[in-house]
């Protein structure tokens, strides 16, 4: 029976010591030991190193190309993803349950075989591609289809935050502005949308900071040519395989950082929500 | 504004909710709505607000069928028992809500619509709270919001559904005398529903008691009281007594003996007699009067309470007697009834 202690109050619930401290390991081995190696490494390179790597146009591109496909992606994937978590949780039709459970899919996939699938969909000879190509749509090898590949990646976390937020809305508060005069495109735009603002924040920016990661599915169906359709994480891969461990290692703080601002935002729209909505 | 009702149907599915209901409820009135869970208050009072659509049946807003009107063109005030506000909302933006929909003809200026959510927060007491969110306020402030964001857009009739329902007894209480203040003030056409007598009964002009979809009777409450039309009414409103009786001749019987009571209408038949507890008297037996014996007294700060079986046939009582009366369990006394209602049983 632990006693009371300045650490933390004395509590009725045991195991608080042995609880803590295996927390306080799985993150310090798993999480934070690596990522500092990572800073530790990064720091020897400089901070004048680090910007002439880079300036190299090719890491450039290749991180406009990553950051400006997840931003869209992560849009996309919340536009969608509301749409599908309205229509999951507003009506009942036969085969929603289905659809729900196949939501998470992208989830449990593995990724390369995602990437696998979508390239033989979308490759210039697949049931999709070749239908595209005669219309003049070039899907696999291009920045589209890696658009394609993070909105796969992406959908699953934009659903699955707004769907909780959505079944908790009444239908007595649109009644209620229906009440009061409101015609229905004023209903969505005034009562429903809004609270759904910092779920659709939190679920923008956890796609946004996925699509930024991915790897797996992108790595089939985008081609991996410079300054074209190449992306952060694959010149990670490639910096190393160069024995560019430098190189490697800046993009990877870049990322690490992009991570991080992410789940700050995320953090911050939730603490604000609580505040602005009470406890309710 | 006069509402009148008139054959009111509402079916869901195969269930009928509402059987065919003829009311009418006078501009200023305060109804309440009262009924059992299930009896279609509810129902009836959303189709009234327009959001449920009646079967079959119409509902005259004054002189002019609003049967199929839509609930914005209706221009009705609804309260939620949820309350329903808009929790993204400040309480004055909540206000305001109506006002501010208003296509851009017929809206207010802003520095309106901001005075006339003043003035209404003052109304319900809520002066300071317009900047708050509907999050940090009790019970009972959020449903006096809720009042004011429906009462600000000037309807022409006010409903609200159990508006004290989820509130404590204190809370509702204090609002529900304010509400009556309210209504006097503001004179709204103003339809309520509840489960609770108590509350029906204190705070409406009239009742309207509803069970299984028809009404069972519309009348002030202390008729409902004293004079129930329907043996549901007298059953379902305060306490009573009940006893099977049998009409023969003009007399009554019950278990073959003669009760020596006034019979109250024509009809011979099975019937059913409610006396309330505070009309059963007791007094010393006598030959031909009812006897009884005391088989339970409880004391409580309400009165005393004394359970009586019935000599002469079975059935037992429950009176409210005196304090001063000296009585002891298992002792024989006479039973008499200063008042009782008979409702004839369908055979």
């Amino acid at each position: 029976m632990p006693g009371k202690s300045w650490f933390y109050p004395a509590s009725p619930m045991p195991g608080f010591r042995l609880a803590l401290g295996a927390s306080l390991l799985w993150v310090g081995l798993i999480v934070l030991l690596p990522l500092a190696g990572l800073a530790l490494r990064a720091s020897q390179i400089g901070l004048e190193g680090a910007i002439q790597i880079l300036m190299q146009p090719r890491l450039l591109a290749a991180l406009r190309l990553s950051f400006g496909l997840s931003f869209a992606a992560g849009i996309l994937s919340i536009l969608l993803g509301g749409l599908i978590a309205w229509v999951l949780t507003r009506y009942h039709f036969t085969g929603r349950r289905l659809l729900d459970a196949a939501i998470d899919l992208p989830f449990a996939l593995p990724t390369a075989v995602a990437g696998i699938a979508l390239t033989t969909l979308y490759a210039p000879t697949g049931w999709l591609g070749r239908p595209l190509n005669e219309l003049g749509i070039k899907v696999a090898f291009t920045p589209l289809g890696i658009f394609i590949a993070l909105v796969f990646i992406g959908l699953p976390f934009a659903v699955r935050t707004l769907q909780p937020i959505l079944e908790q809305t009444e239908v007595e508060v649109e009644e209620a502005s229906a009440s009061l005069g409101a015609k229905r495109w004023q209903t969505i735009l005034y009562i429903i949308l809004p609270p759904l603002l910092p779920a659709a924040l939190a679920g923008f920016a956890l796609a946004f900071a996925r699509a930024i990661g991915e790897y797996g599915s992108v790595i089939f169906i985008a081609g991996n040519i410079p300054f074209y359709t190449e992306i952060a994480p694959i010149l990670v891969v490639t910096r190393l395989e160069e024995f560019d461990e430098r190189g490697a290692i800046v993009v990877a703080i870049i990322m690490l950082l992009a991570s991080f601002l992410c789940l700050l935002a995320i953090n911050l729209v939730q603490a604000w929500t609580r505040r602005r909505l009470g406890h309710d | 504004m006069d509402i009148t009702l008139s054959g009111l149907k509402k079916t869901f599915g195969q269930s009928p909710a509402i059987h065919g209901i003829d009311l009418k409820i006078v501009s200023g009135e305060l109804l309440g709505l009262l009924g059992p869970s299930g009896s279609g208050k509810t129902t009836l009072l959303r189709m009234i607000a327009g959001l449920e659509l009646p079967t079959a049946g119409q509902i005259f807003f004054g002189k002019e069928d609003a049967s199929h009107k839509t609930i914005q063109e209706r221009r009705v005030g609804f309260v939620f028992q949820s309350y329903a506000l808009f929790k993204h909302m400040s309480v004055a933006e909540n206000i305001a809500y109506g006002l501010k929909v208003r296509p851009k003809a017929q809206r207010l200026e802003a520095a309106q619509i901001y005075k006339r959510v003043a003035e209404l927060l003052d109304l319900m007491q809520l002066a300071g709270y317009g900047g708050r969110f509907p999050g940090q306020l009790s019970g009972g402030q959020r449903q006096r919001v809720a009042l004011a964001r429906a009462l600000a857009v000037e309807p022409r009739v006010l409903l609200l559904d159990e508006p004290f329902g989820a509130l404590d007894a204190q809370v509702r209480k204090d609002l529900r005398r304010w509400l009556r203040e309210i209504h006097m003030r503001t004179g709204h056409t103003t339809i309520f529903v509840t489960h609770d007598q108590e509350e029906a009964l204190e705070l409406s002009d009239r009742v309207a008691v509803l069970a299984n979809g028809r009404l069972e009777q519309v009348a002030k409450p202390e008729i409902i009281y004293d004079q129930p039309a329907s043996a549901f009414v007298h059953g379902f409103i305060g306490e009573s007594n009940q006893i099977y009786v049998e009409q023969l001749n003009g007399r009554l019987f019950a278990a073959g003996s003669d009760l020596h009571l006034q019979c109250q209408d024509q009809t011979d038949g099975p019937h059913i007699l409610f006396v309330r507890p505070q009309h059963v008297k007791l007094s010393q037996p006598t030959e031909t009067g009812w006897r009884g014996q005391i088989k339970a007294i409880h004391q409580s700060f309400l009165g005393r309470r004394v359970e009586i079986a019935l000599s002469d046939f079975n059935g037992t009582l429950d009176a409210i007697v005196n304090d001063s009366e000296k009585l002891v369990i298992g002792e024989t006394i006479g039973v008499t009834l200063s008042n009782y209602r008979l409702f004839a049983l369908a055979r």
